[in-house]
């Protein structure tokens, strides 16, 4: 009787536990090759997301639809944030001004970015007009 | 022409139609607070949010012996996990309760390098970088372990999760009793 109550209670304690596992999806980069994934923490499955993106400072929208990330595209050291579609893999660029823009992060409602801009050495150049007259 | 107004680094807003473009507030590394109304930064090795409605800043660390970055929104908008290099210059994750101003570390003191802390979105668990693996603990510290190996830069999203209330937790109870009986 004292067995059948013991692994009652560790099977009590394992479903619970089983229960409370992290859900949803997290992405990051691989340090191997350095492309961006998603693993389903549900079922533990990750998924390359691109191909040719060798991206830095990674975020994943509210609904999980998008991933902005902060790259240098053109090669030349200057990163702007870029939008990726992760059904369809469809991207495009939603900065671009000659300061690099890191650290993008989706507003609780997935409309908004914030992001960080940083000095870039290699231009002389400043924010543009237009980030500069909305404040 | 091109020019600049203010000293770097700063934090911007972009809407997503790339179309809209504002200026928040000179820091970095932006977090913003679950009702959309905050956003936490980073500036001067201190951590601070800003209502960026009304331009209005608040302080929230103030310990001028450590280094603070990298402020996570906790899902509940009331902690801010962190990074905070202490005076021999190692990084470890705390939390700070945001009305009350006390921080707890929640990472230990073996000497590893911990970076970029994320909030599930049930505020349950932290997800960290920490020696080429993205790792999660218990959001009060503790039951660390290993979640993805040679990975970084962890951003956790709620979608395809599924709420685990108590009911959930019944119902599965049961099932395993009902086995266990039928066995």
């Amino acid at each position: 009787m004292k067995n059948i109550i013991a692994a009652i209670l560790i099977m009590l304690a394992l479903c619970l536990r089983v229960v409370a596992q992290p859900v949803g999806q997290i992405a990051y980069q691989s340090s191997e090759d350095r492309q961006i994934y998603i693993m389903d923490l549900d079922s533990g499955r990750k998924t390359r997301i691109a191909d040719d993106i060798r991206a830095g400072h990674i975020s994943l929208s509210n609904d999980g639809s998008k991933i902005a990330i902060s790259v240098d595209l053109d090669g030349d050291g200057n990163k702007e944030i870029h939008i990726i579609d992760i059904s369809s893999g469809a991207r495009y660029r939603l900065t671009n001004n000659p300061w690099n823009e890191n650290d993008p992060r989706w507003s609780p409602d997935d409309n908004w970015i914030a992001f960080t801009a940083a000095p870039f050495a290699k231009v002389g150049g400043g924010v543009p007009d237009s980030l500069q007259n909305s404040h | 022409m091109l020019r600049w107004g203010g000293e770097f680094p700063i934090v911007y807003k972009i809407h997503i139609d790339g179309l809209q473009q504002q200026k928040v507030v000179h820091g970095q590394q932006p977090s913003w607070s679950p009702d959309g109304q905050w956003i936490a930064f980073t500036d001067n090795a201190l951590i601070f949010r800003i209502r960026h409605s009304e331009n209005l800043t608040v302080q929230i660390t103030d310990d001028l012996f450590f280094v603070d970055m990298m402020p996570a929104f906790s899902p509940d908008g009331r902690n801010i996990a962190f990074v905070s290099f202490n005076q021999i210059g190692i990084p470890h994750i705390y939390v700070i309760d945001i009305d009350t101003g006390k921080r707890k570390r929640l990472t230990d003191a073996s000497g590893d390098w911990y970076l970029n802390p994320c909030w599930s979105p049930d505020g349950k668990y932290i997800a960290f970088e920490c020696n080429d693996s993205i790792r999660i603990m218990n959001s009060r510290g503790g039951d660390e372990r290993i979640l993805i190996e040679n990975a970084e830069d962890p951003s956790w999203s709620p979608c395809r999760s599924y709420a685990v209330s108590p009911y959930d937790r019944v119902l599965a109870t049961w099932g395993v009793l009902k086995a266990i009986a039928h066995f």
